[in-house]
């Protein structure tokens, strides 16, 4: 563990962490997990590991750490769940029913009236690179860098997702 | 070689992820190809469109328990020792800490100085003035005398405090720690005081009166005096205390308990963290009796910011607020009451009621309503706003930014041609977004608030003061001029120093009268204690705007009341006859108390009222002969003195309860100028609550409301559902529906503490 460093250092990231992709790494998170909830657990144990990090190391890569870091964790967290899921599927189900509370929930639904209410029928490979480079800001080598894929490969998974994705909306306008 | 519209470098292109080599090769590729061209700019349509739908997603944000343990863990390792010498350095603190604590009990006066000397150093003149004003009229409310004899019981009860402290997990605002901390002795001085341990009830009940005043002399300097290295160093001590306690925390990554003692050492480093609601620390009056201090005296208040914070806390998040976010006054000016103005002289006037106490058999309430003249919207003065607006990324939530326009909109739209109205914005905008134009140029200025965006960098250079100069120039005679700040809680307008801040704001009010309103919008960072400290020192109003619906109260409905004064430095002195009057105590106004010589010091700010409003305070007083409970004893005193005829030989005979005394300027007179005072006596028709009006029991209600949510001490017998029966009694006509919500959120309130214990 590195935090023999300047601590403000470390604040200063966590910080920016917090200020720059709080959000963005939720949604993320959430759209792995389907889960409000866990994933902003899972966004507060990335922070907490970010603690211990060379700032000076992380400082330059910070996005694609926050979300390789985020992705690692949201699929450890389904791994152990699909193991509780397989023992008790209903209890799951209603967890998930009450995370989200219906205020917010229609808020959500407001906004995503147009383009983004089609994201979730992309396929999944899609979905993740199409938030990660729109919602995350990042770009095509830092999404390589978090999704282990190339960057040609995303390059031809966002292309084919904004042209999907502009299919259905020309579908639902005419 | 050819591409096509499956070539993914087309959206590589558009989005700009060709490096240099191949934007070339590309871009000569598509020069004659109209059809990969158009393409392309669908990509990018797209491509906006994306990325504007995923911007205006709502924000999400971690909650406040998983903050706290972030922030908890940024204290493990900013503070862990990990080396023998960093031990050392410890030790050094606490033993520096130790001695500045040592100098707590050596003695009060003394902390008093320190205060003193530090405030002048750090604060404005104002800010002391205040201070002083609060540590006098306390000390003159509870006859402070520290006699060398109760400084050791006042110590040891705050070493048993501070010992009881540690184990609390209760959440405190920062500044009352901070006040506590203070004078917590070191720890062996407190386990040897408290070894002599004291039972008495009667002097804890005295002596924590005294300790809170205290604690709130030092208080207000406190606030402003963040880069006290003697506070941090107290701090690190609580640090040396909770390690233990955050070692666990530290082995157990998951551990998600809000530990407040943490979340509070981290707090002084609140300038770059992210949430943190800020809440200045208030005490509630104790009973007095009028025999050792028979004038109360107090500044009006009529903000409501306070209640529409609780509705928020209560309503959307389902949760308690915490007990300094809840100013009681304010929770019962937030409701109209139906008071006639029936003065032609002032500007308003005073109506009085006392009815007996629904919570306390024996004790009295008295009603102290004012009601200020009216003004119709389209009568009004004309008005010179200067909107100066938060643009900082923090406002982009839909909670924030789109609020506050959707809210100035409707005012616009409410705006004739004598009005005029510019927009300064600070934090990532560029200054003035609106030079000032006629109020009935709409369709442009609404077009400007519309395109008010957040994010971007800092750049606050000057943005008050180019506000306040734009208003100078449009000043407006016989007018209102005003500046209307709106923000969720940052306050990097261009001057960094609060206290400059306060000064400037001040200032303008009192030589440019150019007054000051603020607006509070959205969660997890407002600094409600700073915002409504400069509304309240920019002669305005604080404003919490938790819906477009309270936007609309505040800005349209109540423009009137908002935007026109009708009086001010409104103060309010209440004379008690001890005959009729055991003791009293004034509910809520507790950052508003001033000494009763500064009454008719003219010289001294106090509180605006605006066209229409109505306020309202309420005392609860005690029958005569009741026990006082701040009774002390001096032993030169005759024993006998206590008996009724020597206790009231030097009073004349009334029969009046009480005598309730006004001040007020009109709002274009100076500081210099002579205030103007009326008197409005009361004599007590000794009226059962039933009898009493609707207003008065609602207005008990909802004082009882504010009391519970305090956890006051003086609640006594209050309880949710006395306050639902009182409120649905006193709900009355009810035009706009809001007491009607006040009585759903009591039981709101009703139901989460019910589940929470």
């Amino acid at each position: 563990m590195a935090y023999n460093k300047n601590p403000s250092d470390q604040e200063r990231l966590v910080e920016r962490a917090i200020k720059d992709f709080e959000s963005a790494l939720i949604n993320y998170a959430a759209s792995i997990i389907r889960d409000q909830e866990k994933a902003k657990d899972i966004v507060q144990e990335t922070l907490i590991k970010l603690y211990q990090q060379d700032p000076e190391k992380v400082s330059q890569s910070l996005k694609a750490w926050l979300f390789t870091v985020c992705r690692n964790r949201c699929f450890d967290v389904m791994r152990k769940e699909k193991r509780m899921t397989n023992m008790d599927e209903k209890t799951l189900d209603v967890i998930q029913d009450s995370s989200d509370d219906p205020r917010r929930a229609a808020e959500r639904a407001d906004q995503r009236v147009q383009i983004l209410s089609f994201l979730d029928r992309l396929p999944e490979n899609q979905r993740e690179v199409i938030r990660l480079k729109f919602e995350g800001d990042l770009s095509y080598k830092e999404i390589s860098d978090v999704t282990d894929l190339s960057v040609s490969n995303i390059g031809f998974l966002i292309h084919a997702g904004i042209k999907k994705l502009r299919g259905m909306l020309t579908d639902q306008t005419i | 070689m050819k591409i096509n519209s499956e070539d993914p470098r087309l959206t590589a292109y558009a989005l700009g992820e060709l490096d240099q080599n191949e934007v070339e090769e590309f871009e000569q590729l598509l020069a004659n190809n109209s059809e990969i061209k158009s393409e392309i700019d669908s990509i990018k349509s797209a491509i906006d469109s994306l990325k504007q739908e995923f911007d205006n997603l709502p924000k999400e944000e971690l909650s406040d328990e998983q903050k706290q343990s972030l922030l908890s863990r940024k204290n493990i390792i900013s503070t862990r020792p990990s080396t023998f010498s960093k031990i050392s350095q410890w030790t050094g603190i606490s033993a520096a800490a130790a001695c500045f604590i040592g100098m707590g009990i050596i003695g009060y006066d003394s902390i008093k100085k320190e205060t003193d000397q530090e405030s002048m150093n750090l604060t404005t003149v104002g800010q002391s003035l205040e201070k002083d004003s609060q540590y006098q009229s306390l000390k003159d409310e509870y006859q402070l005398d520290m006699e060398k004899t109760v400084e050791p019981l006042l110590a040891k009860k705050e070493a048993k405090e501070s010992i009881k402290a540690d184990k609390e997990d209760k959440e405190r605002s920062f500044t009352k720690k901070l006040a506590k901390n203070k004078k917590v002795p070191s720890p062996n001085a407190a386990s040897q005081i408290a070894d002599n341990s004291i039972e008495d009830d009667g002097l804890r009940l005295g002596l924590s009166a005294r300790s809170r005043s205290i604690n709130q002399s030092i208080e207000s300097g406190d606030v402003f005096l963040k880069p006290l290295s003697a506070a941090k160093s107290l701090n690190k001590i609580e640090a040396t205390k909770n390690y233990e306690k955050q070692k666990t925390l530290e082995e157990n990554a998951l551990d998600k308990r809000p530990i407040s003692e943490i979340q509070e050492l981290s707090k002084e480093e609140e300038e770059a963290s992210t949430n943190n609601e800020q809440y200045g620390a208030y005490y509630d009056s104790p009973f007095v009796s009028p025999l050792k201090a028979p004038l109360s005296t107090f500044a009006i208040d009529v903000d409501t910011a306070s209640y529409s914070n609780v509705r928020r806390y209560l309503g959307r998040r389902n949760q308690l607020p915490p007990e300094d976010a809840v100013r009681v006054e304010e929770l019962i000016n937030y409701f109209d009451y139906d008071y006639p103005f029936t003065g032609d002289k002032h500007p308003f006037s005073v109506h009085l009621e006392t009815a007996s106490s629904p919570w306390k058999p024996g004790n009295r309430i008295v009603r102290i309503g004012l009601k200020a003249k009216e003004i119709k919207t389209n009568k009004r003065p004309p008005s010179n706003l200067i909107f100066l607006i938060d643009c900082s990324g923090s406002m982009r939530n839909n909670d924030k930014l789109p609020l506050l326009k959707q809210s100035c909109i409707s005012l616009v739209e409410n705006l004739t041609e004598d009005d005029r109205i510019g927009i300064v914005t600070y934090a990532g905008g560029a200054g003035v977004e609106l030079d000032p134009i006629h109020g009935d140029q709409k369709e442009k200025i609404i077009k400007v608030i519309n395109n008010l965006r957040s994010g971007g960098s800092t750049n606050g250079e000057g943005g008050i003061r180019i506000a306040y100069d734009l208003a100078k120039k449009n000043f407006i005679q016989d007018g209102t001029n005003r500046i209307i700040i709106a923000t969720d809680g940052d306050f990097n307008v261009g001057i960094s120093d609060r206290s400059q801040l306060i000064k400037l704001v001040k200032d303008r009010a009192d030589k440019d009268n150019i007054y000051l309103t603020a607006l509070g919008f959205g969660e997890g960072n407002i600094k409600d204690h700073n915002l409504e400290q400069i509304a309240n020192n920019g002669n305005g109003e604080y404003y919490y705007i938790d819906s477009f619906k309270e936007g609309k109260r505040v800005l349209v409905d109540k423009m009137s009341s908002t935007l026109v004064t009708v009086a001010k430095d409104v103060k309010i002195q209440v004379d008690f006859n001890p005959r009729k009057v055991g003791s009293y105590r004034l509910i809520g106004y507790a950052n508003r108390r001033m000494k009763a010589e500064d009454f008719r010091n003219d010289k001294k700010d106090a509180g605006e009222i605006g066209a229409g409003h109505t306020i309202t305070a309420i005392y609860e007083i005690t029958p005569p002969g009741s026990d006082d409970q701040n009774e002390v004893k001096s032993k030169y005193k005759k024993t006998d003195n206590n008996k009724a005829e020597n206790k009231y030989s030097d009073l004349i005979d009334s029969e009046e309860l009480l005598t309730v005394f006004l001040r007020y300027k009109n709002p274009q007179d100076k500081i210099k100028d002579n205030a103007n005072e009326f008197v409005v006596p009361l004599t007590d028709s000794g009226k059962g609550w039933e009898k009493s009006s609707l207003d008065f029991r609602f207005a008990s209600a909802v004082a009882g409301f504010g009391m519970l949510l305090r956890n006051s001490n003086y609640a006594g017998e209050v309880n949710f559902d006395l306050i639902i029966e009182l409120a649905s009694e006193g709900i009355g006509k009810d035009k706009n529906g809001l007491r009607k919500e006040f009585v759903e959120l009591v039981k709101k309130a009703k139901t989460i503490k019910s589940k929470s214990n």
